[in-house]
């Protein structure tokens, strides 16, 4: 009688506990972001502004910002329609060797990072195009693909099989059941792979840095070097704004999927 | 690639009752396994076809080969002169009620039901009129806004005939729609279905492993084992002169005695069970079984008249269903068949219930069944 109740609670309880694990110290780089000084601390009792108004005002970081944005979302387009084509095309071809496809298509994911950093490194310098927004593009697109599809994958492995008989029946031509039926129903998918392509390369450091030097500067890749120089709590302030600017996209999201 | 107006107006011309479609010889061969053999059959104007069939029978196949989803190893499929058999299932006309329904989640009842105009490029105010019609016509005026996660089975399936009947195909084929309902609501839903049978006019085409809802729903019955089509008939001919013993015993509860000293006669056939003679009507070369469904034979607890194919037997229980009682018995000669009979509760009670007598069952020769 007694028992049960307890036990009862106790996924849950397991539940909050892994968020606050995952969370709480993504909270910790709030009040650093608040300091008054010139390097990363805690504040003692003063709280300023500075490093967000730096954010505002200096043109290295708003340049850096501004990269990373613009690769992101080249890069979230780029992955998304390829991720999009494979896994539709797979879903539709049911063929014996789907999984060996997707096999291939996820490998890179499998990759240690530093031999995909050094593997793009050469193929950048060998492509003329080391240390240019399409170099960084492709490295972090091949990057992004394998989380892509296998988001892709998910979604429509949620969907009823007999929709696309059905949509064949009722004379939907095989573009007609892909974008009137198939692609509407897997739009979530779609928008989270887009999202899963933009923070990958958003946040990418390790391949950035063996594939550009002085041209393009992605954001991590600013910070990167800040830390090796001084360490600027406005890495601590930008990483609030980009929280902040998660958040509002996850709740957005979540009202929507009511 | 897409449908003209104007093929889609109605099915091909043609008095109700003759050929709409022809299978000829269709076979399908999964690698070395043969799913089909050899299908013939005819499907005719505005009839209700029930394709029946244990799961694995072929019944599936043959559906998927008729919708257009798969395509037969040999064989052809005709509709008015024309060869449909490898023709894509978009291009063939044909609605279809799936297991499951398969609604577009994503789309209200309207949109659901308005999908096989739009990819025609119907205009849209004549998209409008007949959705408007269509939803009336099946009752659904309450919930054309809705979505389909937001209706109950029962409107699901209503939407799923009025999305498949809208374009006026020229057959509707309805794959097992009831299998996933709970017994009260499946009953309200066939005589739904062949409501809008009579009201639309169309030649249905059903799949099923029920043999009641088969038997219930249809003008004529198919009846699939083993890849091939065992027999074709009314529900009556299937039923009362099943040609095999699978079909006998698939269409319902069987009673079978094998008998010796099979005679031909003019009046009919008969052969000896545990030395009672056992007449039939009619007549088949080879037979070796004669049968009696157990709700066409009596029980008695005295010798049944000299008219009556008789048999004694032996009570080894009961199964109680409320109108009728299930009677469990066995014959008491060399054999030990197993005879099944069904009677009503009352007389069960009033007159055998307690009775120490010998028991005998009766039938009438004509109700006999004669199987090979």
């Amino acid at each position: 009688m007694k028992r049960p109740r307890l036990t009862r609670y106790l996924p849950a309880a397991a539940g909050y506990l892994g968020v606050c694990f995952m969370l709480l110290p993504l909270l910790a780089v709030v009040p650093i972001s608040f300091t008054p000084k010139r390097h990363l601390s805690m504040p003692d009792g003063d709280y300023s502004l500075r490093h967000y108004a730096e954010l505002l005002t200096n043109q290295v970081w708003q340049s850096g910002i501004l990269t990373s944005v613009v690769v992101g979302l080249i890069v979230a387009a780029i992955t998304t329609v390829i991720a999009v084509l494979f896994a539709v095309g797979i879903w539709y071809a049911k063929s014996r060797y789907t999984r060996l496809l997707v096999g291939a298509a996820l490998m890179p994911m499998a990759v240690p990072p530093i031999i995909s950093a050094l593997t793009l490194y050469f193929f950048t310098t060998r492509a003329s195009i080391y240390d240019s927004y399409p170099g960084v593009i492709v490295a972090h697109t091949v990057l992004a693909i394998p989380y892509a599809v296998v988001t892709l994958l998910v979604a429509l492995s949620q969907i009823d099989p007999n929709l696309e008989r059905a949509a064949r029946n009722l004379g939907a031509s095989l573009t007609q059941t892909t974008c009137l039926v198939i692609l509407p129903n897997i739009r979530f998918g779609i928008l989270a792979s887009f999202t899963l392509a933009f923070v990958l390369s958003w946040e990418e450091i390790s391949v950035t840095l063996f594939v550009t030097s002085l041209d393009v500067i992605t954001l991590p890749r600013l910070m990167w070097s800040g830390l090796r120089e001084s360490i600027d709590p406005i890495i601590a302030a930008i990483a609030v704004v980009v929280i902040a600017l998660s958040a509002l996209c996850a709740l957005i999201g979540l009202r929507k999927e009511k | 690639m897409t449908a003209k107006d104007s093929d889609l107006v109605t099915p091909p011309a043609g008095p109700e009752g003759t050929v709409q479609i022809e299978v000829k010889d269709i076979t399908k061969r999964f690698g070395e396994f043969t799913a089909l053999e050899r299908v013939n059959l005819q499907i005719r104007r505005g009839e209700f076809l029930t394709l029946l069939g244990p799961s694995g029978s072929g019944k599936s196949t043959f559906l998927n080969i008729l919708a257009g989803f798969d395509f037969a190893t040999e064989g052809q499929l005709v509709m008015g002169g024309k060869d449909l058999t490898f023709t894509p299932p978009e291009d063939r006309n044909f609605g279809m009620v799936f297991q499951g329904y398969a609604l577009f989640p994503h789309l209200t009842v309207e949109q659901n039901i308005a999908f096989p105009l739009r990819v025609r490029k119907i205009r849209a105010d004549e998209q409008k009129r007949r959705v408007a019609e269509v939803v009336r016509r099946v009752g659904l005026e309450d919930h054309a806004r809705k979505y389909p996660r937001q209706l109950s089975g029962g409107q699901q399936q209503r939407v799923a005939l009025a999305r498949a009947l809208i374009f006026s195909p020229a057959l509707l084929l309805l794959d097992e729609p009831f299998s996933a309902l709970d017994k009260n609501l499946r009953e309200q839903l066939q005589f739904e279905v062949k409501r809008i049978h009579r009201e639309f006019g169309s030649t249905f085409v059903f799949v099923t492993h029920d043999q009641s809802e088969a038997l219930s729903m249809s003008d004529r019955v198919a009846i699939f084992d083993g890849g091939r089509v065992q027999q074709i008939g009314t529900p009556e001919q299937v039923y009362d002169a099943p040609g095999t013993e699978f079909v006998a015993k698939f269409l319902g509860q069987l009673n079978l005695f094998p008998v010796t000293g099979q005679q031909h006669g003019p009046a009919g056939v008969s052969g000896l069970f545990e030395g009672n003679l056992l007449r039939a009507a009619g007549g088949k070369p080879g037979f070796s079984k004669i049968g009696i469904r157990p709700e066409h034979a009596t029980l008695y607890d005295a010798e049944p008249p000299q008219a009556q194919n008789r048999v004694a037997v032996a009570l080894r229980g009961t199964a109680y269903h409320g109108a009728s009682v299930l009677v469990d018995l066995v014959t008491t000669g060399d054999q030990r068949a197993d005879v099944v009979l069904q009677m009503n509760a009352a007389e069960w009670a009033a007159r055998f219930a307690q009775t120490t007598a010998p028991l005998w069952i009766g039938w009438p020769p004509e109700k006999s069944l004669i199987l090979a």
